[in-house]
């Protein structure tokens, strides 16, 4: 597949209007490997030095239609994992992928991630630096964050329920007069049918992800297996 | 207000006062370092002076740092025999208090608890008795000797006539998180303006970014004090040219649809700057309204 800019001659234009007439301090970059946008964005406003933040959000391929990923290029937030920052890559990890899909309503237009998905998560860092708890909770790391975005979603922290519920939505078909997966016995469209017509929005890849999570949170929480009788010889 | 009265205002916003709370941190660090070099090398005379920014009258209130020089007589050993030694020495004996970050010819200073002070230590010794070139040892590139001299440094700067415009591409640059040194940012205004300095701050600043937006490539920098030996091409490299030609031509493009009060946002005398930072910062979060949870994982 063609990456966006190149499918769409005007495109890279059309991203440079936006940024100057939004972020006049973020800039496209053209790379070898991807598009980025980088330079500084202030969170409380042009005026509050302190809490600009130097970052760079790298385009996908099929902008906007999938997560940018972005980094802190000044070095204000180190880059461990208690800090909700990827350790491998070093990017800032703004949330667990399916909420923000939703949350975003699978639109990641620079203007859209900037202020659903990065402010916010600059806006926390910063009250972080200052002693305050995250203003938008934190989810736990890894699997168990999965799990728990799920649990505000559906109502449930068993990850088996919750890969009920995954194995259904990537069925070609989701039919309201199937039994909930929740296990209600009451029907789907009677039950979490608000939850399952959010969830049907987000691509398949994506949930399919998330069911390598819940399988990841069933085997740490399954006992070890037990060792295999020895067979009496004698 | 016109745009040229908005970027005097913006600067004027910009000035350092003397006793400021940040200059007064800085002259703590100054005045500590000076009682550390006294005591670690008591017979010595080093001429421990203002270098950078505060002596060129450049500095701004969003990107500063004190620059102090710590030059050596020419026959004076008593820090080390060669100009490495000096360096790694004065490090080390700085390495004591601080935390010692070595740059090509500076030496940054950080709290134990890594908080960056904002100072940089520049170690050298004068070329001869008489003379104020020195030589620095540069811990990076080709050469590890580089002659230079700070007084040429400063009046090349200071006495341009255009230290206004210099402050105001200073800002620019750390509002659009360009990776340009001070001092190449410096000569390339200079650079331009030489013998086009007339107009309004507004015009000479975009004579400047014009020039970065159309002429980058032909703009060539110098250092004054050693033109020849001092190869400065390490400080502005092509990726850095293009850099500089991108975001001025965004930068004109904005100012130009847009005023430069856009660009460079409201002044602090207009902001609500009263309110407390943690206040400021959860009424922020309150607007933002809901937003996922920020997450992190070993695996992604």
């Amino acid at each position: 597949m063609r990456p966006w800019h190149e499918a769409d001659p005007g495109a890279l234009e059309e991203l440079r209007t936006i940024l100057r007439r939004r972020y006049p301090t973020l800039h496209v970059r053209v790379d070898a490997d991807a598009i980025r946008v980088v330079g500084t964005l202030a969170v409380l406003g042009e005026e509050s030095a302190d809490d600009r933040y130097n970052i760079s959000v790298e385009l996908p391929s099929d902008y906007p239609r999938s997560l940018p990923s972005v980094w802190e290029t000044a070095g204000r937030i180190e880059r461990i994992i208690d800090r909700h920052v990827f350790p491998a890559s070093g990017a800032l990890c703004v949330g667990v992928p399916v909420d923000l899909w939703i949350r975003l309503g699978g639109d990641f237009g620079i203007e859209n991630y900037v202020e659903k998905a990065v402010r916010p998560y600059l806006i926390g860092n910063s009250l972080f630096e200052e002693g305050q708890p995250w203003p938008f909770s934190e989810s736990a790391h890894g699997s168990y964050g999965v799990l728990e975005f799920y649990q505000r979603l559906l109502g449930t922290d068993d990850a088996y329920v919750v890969g009920r519920f995954l194995l259904a939505l990537v069925q070609d078909k989701v039919r309201g007069h199937w039994d909930c997966p929740c296990g209600s016995g009451r029907a789907l469209r009677k039950c979490h049918a608000d939850a399952v017509a959010k969830l049907r929005q987000v691509p398949r890849n994506m949930l399919g992800s998330s069911i390598d999570h819940m399988i990841a949170v069933l085997r740490a929480k399954s006992p070890p297996a037990a060792p295999e009788a020895a067979t009496d010889a004698s | 207000m016109s745009d040229n009265d908005y970027l005097k205002d913006l600067l004027k916003s910009q000035q350092l006062e003397d006793g400021c709370d940040e200059l007064v941190a800085l002259d703590d660090e100054r005045d500590k370092v000076e009682d550390l070099l006294n005591e670690a090398f008591p017979d010595s005379n080093p001429n421990f002076t203002h270098g950078g920014s505060r002596a060129k009258g450049t500095m701004i209130r969003e990107d500063y740092d004190l620059d102090e020089v710590c030059y050596f007589d020419n026959d004076d050993t008593a820090a080390g025999d060669t100009l490495e030694e000096i360096y790694e020495n004065i490090a080390a004996m700085l390495e004591d208090e601080y935390q010692v970050e070595r740059k090509r010819s500076a030496l940054r200073l950080k709290s134990k608890e890594g908080k960056d002070l904002k100072v940089d230590i520049v170690p050298g010794r004068y070329v001869s008795d008489d003379g104020t070139d020195v030589f620095l040892h540069q811990n990076e590139g080709d050469k590890e000797r580089l002659k230079t001299n700070l007084e040429t440094h400063i009046s090349h700067v200071r006495d341009s006539g255009c230290t206004d415009v210099i402050q105001l591409n200073k800002l620019w640059r750390t509002r659009n998180g360009i990776l340009i040194r001070t001092f190449p940012l410096e000569l390339l205004t200079i650079e331009v303006l030489n013998g086009n300095n007339f107009g309004t701050l507004q015009a000479r600043f975009e004579r400047v970014l014009t020039a970065f937006r159309d002429d980058i490539d032909d703009l060539v920098i110098e250092d004054p004090a050693n033109p020849t030996g001092n190869d400065l091409s390490f400080a502005l490299t092509d990726e850095l040219r293009d850099t500089l030609a991108d975001v001025a031509r965004d930068t004109l493009a904005a100012a130009a649809d847009h005023g430069w009060e856009h660009v460079f946002g409201k002044l602090p005398e207009k902001a609500a700057k009263a309110i407390p930072r943690v206040a400021a910062l959860t009424a922020a979060a309150v607007s933002v309204g809901g937003a996922a949870p920020p997450w992190a994982s070993e695996d992604e």
